[in-house]
């Protein structure tokens, strides 16, 4: 027979109760926080790959928002692009109106007017900025943003006229890079990837037709005339090429943030999976644990109530 | 009839006795080492056994014979053994539960993921003020939780070491009390109520002993003990049972703390079993220190590596990246002998070359000293002193001759986020290419940082023209040609840099190489940054050893708990069972009051039964 009514008999019982209450308290903070592991110890396992899935939704959140980036920044390239082949598309109709029409000197020279003003706006449209500020078609070294070195703000233009008026790429290497499932893809377009060189690209090209128009030999004029609707074809081409590789480099990006999206519920639900708690489960196991520690209490009172002493009256 | 009244007489002070000892197992109920005592009587056949009397034909009462300590000496060790193991595990878990805090709770994982969603961000906006001081504060934050979650485990294995030495201290204090407790024993006699005092004594400090040390015990004559720590016959001596106890001290030993004999004369190292607190606390101190260890490796790692990457780079000024963190750090601890107390701030300036063997700072005759552990560069003042960019200020309450010596350190407490701008990050490739407008293979260079080349003059920017197959001239922005070079993939060493021009490069290709200039809007090494956290070294990459760290703590105190669990109800059983031998039971005790209460009535019943036949006799005498 056990004596039931020595300290340590006490002491086993109490401890029996507080383990009890012990786990109760555990499941409450379980509940009350949804999550069945907060700490390596309580699954180390779960853990450490609740971490891993963290890590990568951090991860998938800072490559998203560069693929965000970087779409903005092709997005804007490809309507510089749009921007700048309606123009080219324009200076075509002036050279061909000048070659087929019969027109006056002084029709010529309104068109010369507004051939000029074209190659203008294609020069503007070569110094677009992105919405960070920085030169769409400066590739790295176009421009200076921000106050970044010191006060220096705007940045440097993409294009500088030489001395001979052509138009001359200041910038090098290329666009920022994405890093995207182990490759990389560059976020814009530089000026001569999109405009060609400086003697026979697009600038070249557009003033060539200004001076064609302002030729008054009528032979010079319609040789001069048919090397620049020769050249704006070229680069009518040229830009639908690059507004394509802009578009197929768009249409990886969207692929792209589709992938992030998918990999980011996939971590959620694997997540909950690993370190949530199953809520009927747990308030059923809290039922059970409430019910089991009052009937020890009960019981533990009721036992130790049979005492002699009580009886020797 | 005079028989009578002594029988009488003696039956009441017997149950006197009995119902003395009963009280006392009462009062003693709840007293811890007490246990419970019993009484034997015994007839007594000659009362006042006198010589000339005549052989009685009758008894002459009872008397107390002795009275005993309910002892069961198998279940006690039983239940010391129980209680060492579960003392073991208990104490582990406790102790790895602060581990556990001290690596998670400094958000070392999440502060060190961000550096790299950091440079992910930078990548994204490289020429943007708001990215690059965010990327610096991500720095600052890696580089904040490796130094706090370092000096988080620095401080719990010195509050482990303090927690050993307090606990060899009480050890210590028992085996000196065991031994005091042997002498008094040899000294007194057994069975009486002074020598069972001194057994419950002596079993009260084996059972704490217990709680600390795996021990075993033999017990002599008269209950003197000999105490060994751990079992079998080759096990150390701790008490003998006539002599002074040996003392024991925990100290630092190749593989953690160990524990000595004798620590202050003849040191020798012992096997501590694994059992009992101290065994308990050594092992999460092990543990521990594996942890601390693993931390400083991966923050050198983790700095070394970005220090590396980012002085491939080139800033928003154009120049070259430097490092990024500091890697070393200057800690000052007081020697052991110092008089004083004051406290020494120590600075370590950014430019600050450090001596590899640390510094000395001596505080003689009212002024401090500082000088390189090899006595060279000596500085002397009254306040703060400076040598080699290590800047230390002094508090007061020194005495002449307290010596503090200041290390060097590395580790986790030695890396921080050096002083930088936000347009000293290299997110910039020193140098970048492009290929020429008017190219035809679609070709494109590799091109590598490398410091060290010196293949060419240096110039303002290159051009790599094909000039036949296989062959390309690099020159200068004047023309002038500064290599010829083979365009056939092969590495070619430039100046500050080394390239390759693939062999499908066209003839009549171009290409340019022109260093990054200021507010570049090059991402290349901001990348290169970022994929940093894919770059594995011994347990994989910094993330993942760091995840192996965290598990490794997480898994043993898992198991700990489980098993601790099952020791402490081993435990409360064993002491259970001893305590229904060797403890109080209050019902037992109550019965016993009952049944001598009425052996005491019945026995002063006998005495006036004897008073009335003595009255009965007076009356027929008158």
């Amino acid at each position: 027979m056990t004596a039931i009514n020595t300290s340590a008999a006490h002491a086993a019982s109490t401890a029996r109760l507080a383990s009890l209450s012990a786990q109760i308290d555990t499941l409450q903070g379980q509940i009350a926080t949804g999550k069945r592991v907060t700490v390596s110890a309580d699954d180390p396992v779960a853990f450490t790959r609740a971490t891993t899935i963290r890590r990568s939704e951090a991860a998938d959140a800072a490559s998203q928002s560069a693929v965000d980036a970087a779409s903005r920044r092709l997005t804007s390239t490809d309507s510089a692009l749009t921007s700048i082949t309606e123009i080219v598309q324009r200076a075509k109709e002036i050279g061909l109106q000048a070659r087929n029409a019969t027109l006056s000197a002084d029709d010529r020279t309104s068109l010369a007017v507004e051939a000029a003003q074209l190659s203008t706006q294609a020069a503007a449209l070569a110094e677009a900025r992105g919405d960070d500020g920085e030169r769409l078609f400066g590739g790295a070294g176009g421009g200076v943003s921000g106050g970044v070195s010191g006060g220096v703000s705007g940045g440097s233009p993409a294009y500088a006229l030489d001395a001979t008026g052509a138009h001359v790429w200041q910038g090098s290497g290329s666009a920022p890079a994405l890093a995207v499932g182990g490759g990389r893809i560059a976020t814009g377009v530089t000026g001569p990837q999109a405009f060609g060189d400086s003697t026979t690209g697009l600038f070249a090209t557009l003033d060539g037709l200004t001076k064609a128009l302002t030729e008054p030999d009528d032979t010079l004029r319609g040789t001069a005339l048919d090397t620049a609707l020769t050249g704006l074809d070229t680069q009518v081409s040229h830009l639908a090429d690059t507004r394509a590789s802009v578009g197929a480099r768009l249409a990886r990006l969207d692929t792209e943030s589709q992938h992030i999206a998918g990999a980011r519920t996939a971590d959620e639900t694997g997540l909950t999976k690993l370190e949530g708690l199953d809520l009927t489960e747990g308030i059923a196991k809290l039922q059970r644990l409430t019910t089991v520690l009052q009937a020890a209490q009960a019981t533990f009172v009721k036992v130790n109530a049979l005492s002699l002493w009580e009886l020797l009256k | 009839m005079t028989d009578l009244l002594g029988i009488g007489m003696a039956g009441v002070r017997a149950m006197q006795a009995a119902l003395t000892v009963t009280g006392d197992n009462v009062a003693n109920a709840n007293t811890p080492g007490y246990v419970r005592r019993s009484i034997t009587l015994a007839t007594s056949p000659l009362a006042n056994g006198v010589a000339w009397q005549k052989l009685p034909t009758q008894g002459a009462g009872v008397g107390v014979d002795s009275i005993n300590r309910a002892n069961d000496l198998f279940k006690t060790d039983a239940a010391r053994v129980a209680s060492s193991d579960a003392q073991r595990l208990t104490t582990r878990a406790d102790w790895l539960t602060r581990l556990q805090s001290a690596l998670g709770d400094h958000q070392l994982n999440d502060r060190l993921g961000g550096f790299y969603d950091g440079a992910t961000d930078l990548a994204s906006a490289p020429t943007s003020t708001a990215a690059r001081t965010i990327f610096l504060d991500r720095a600052d934050q890696a580089a904040t939780a490796f130094r706090e979650t370092g000096g988080a485990l620095a401080a719990l294995q010195s509050d482990i070491a303090k927690a050993a030495d307090a606990g060899a201290a009480t050890v210590n204090g028992i085996t000196a009390g065991l031994a005091d407790i042997n002498a008094r024993l040899r000294t007194t006699a057994s069975g009486g109520e002074a020598a069972n005092g001194l057994l419950d004594s002596r079993d009260k400090l084996l059972a704490d002993l217990a709680q600390r040390l795996r021990i075993s015990v033999t017990e002599g004559a008269k209950g003197a003990v000999e105490v060994r720590l751990g079992t079998g016959a080759a096990a150390a001596v701790l008490v003998p049972q006539t002599g002074d106890a040996v003392r024991i001290g925990v100290r630092d030993g190749p593989s953690g703390a160990e524990v000595v004999l004798d620590p202050t004369h003849a040191a020798t190292v012992v096997r501590l079993p694994a059992s009992g607190s101290l065994a308990g606390l050594i092992e999460a101190g092990r543990q521990a220190r594996t942890a601390a260890d693993s931390i400083d490796v991966l923050a050198q790692r983790f700095a070394s590596a970005a220090n590396a990457q980012h002085l491939q780079g080139a800033d928003a000024l154009g120049t070259p990246g430097e490092a990024l963190f500091a890697t070393q750090t200057v800690v000052a601890t007081p020697g052991k002998a110092n008089a004083g107390t004051a406290p020494v701030d120590v600075t370590v300036a950014d430019t600050a070359t450090l001596f590899p063997g640390g510094y000395r700072l001596l505080h003689s005759g009212g002024a401090w000293m500082l000088s390189r552990s090899d006595g060279s560069g000596t500085v002397t003042g009254s306040g703060a002193l400076s040598l080699d960019g290590v800047s230390v200020s002094p508090g007061h309450n020194a005495s002449d001759g307290d010596q503090y010596s200041l290390a060097v350190t590395g580790g986790a407490a030695g890396v921080s986020l050096r002083p930088l701008g936000p347009e000293r990050i290299a997110a910039a490739a020193r140098f970048v290419s492009d290929a020429g407008a008017a190219n035809t293979g679609g070709a494109a260079l590799t091109l590598t940082t490398d410091p060290t080349a010196a293949g060419f003059t240096a110039a303002a920017s290159y051009t790599i023209a094909i000039t036949a197959p296989g062959t390309a001239t690099v020159s200068d922005p004047a023309g002038t040609v500064l290599a010829t070079v083979p365009a056939d993939g092969s590495t070619i060493t430039g100046a500050g840099f080394s390239f390759a021009i693939p062999a499908s490069a066209a003839m009549g290709d171009s290409f340019r190489i022109t260093p990054s200039g200021v507010g570049s809007q090059d991402n290349a090494n901001a990348l290169a940054l970022a994929g940093l956290r894919d770059q594995s070294g011994p347990g994989g990459t910094v993330e993942q050893a760091l995840d192996a760290a965290t598990a490794d703590v997480g898994s043993s105190l898992s198991e700990t708990n489980i098993l601790a669990d099952a020791a402490k109800s081993l435990a409360s059983d064993t002491a259970k069972a001893a305590d229904a031998a060797t403890g109080v039971d209050l019902d037992t005790e109550a019965a016993d009051l009952t049944r001598l209460q009425t052996a005491y009535r019945a026995n002063a019943q006998v005495i006036a039964a004897a008073k009335s036949l003595f009255d009965s006799l007076l009356q027929a005498a008158q």
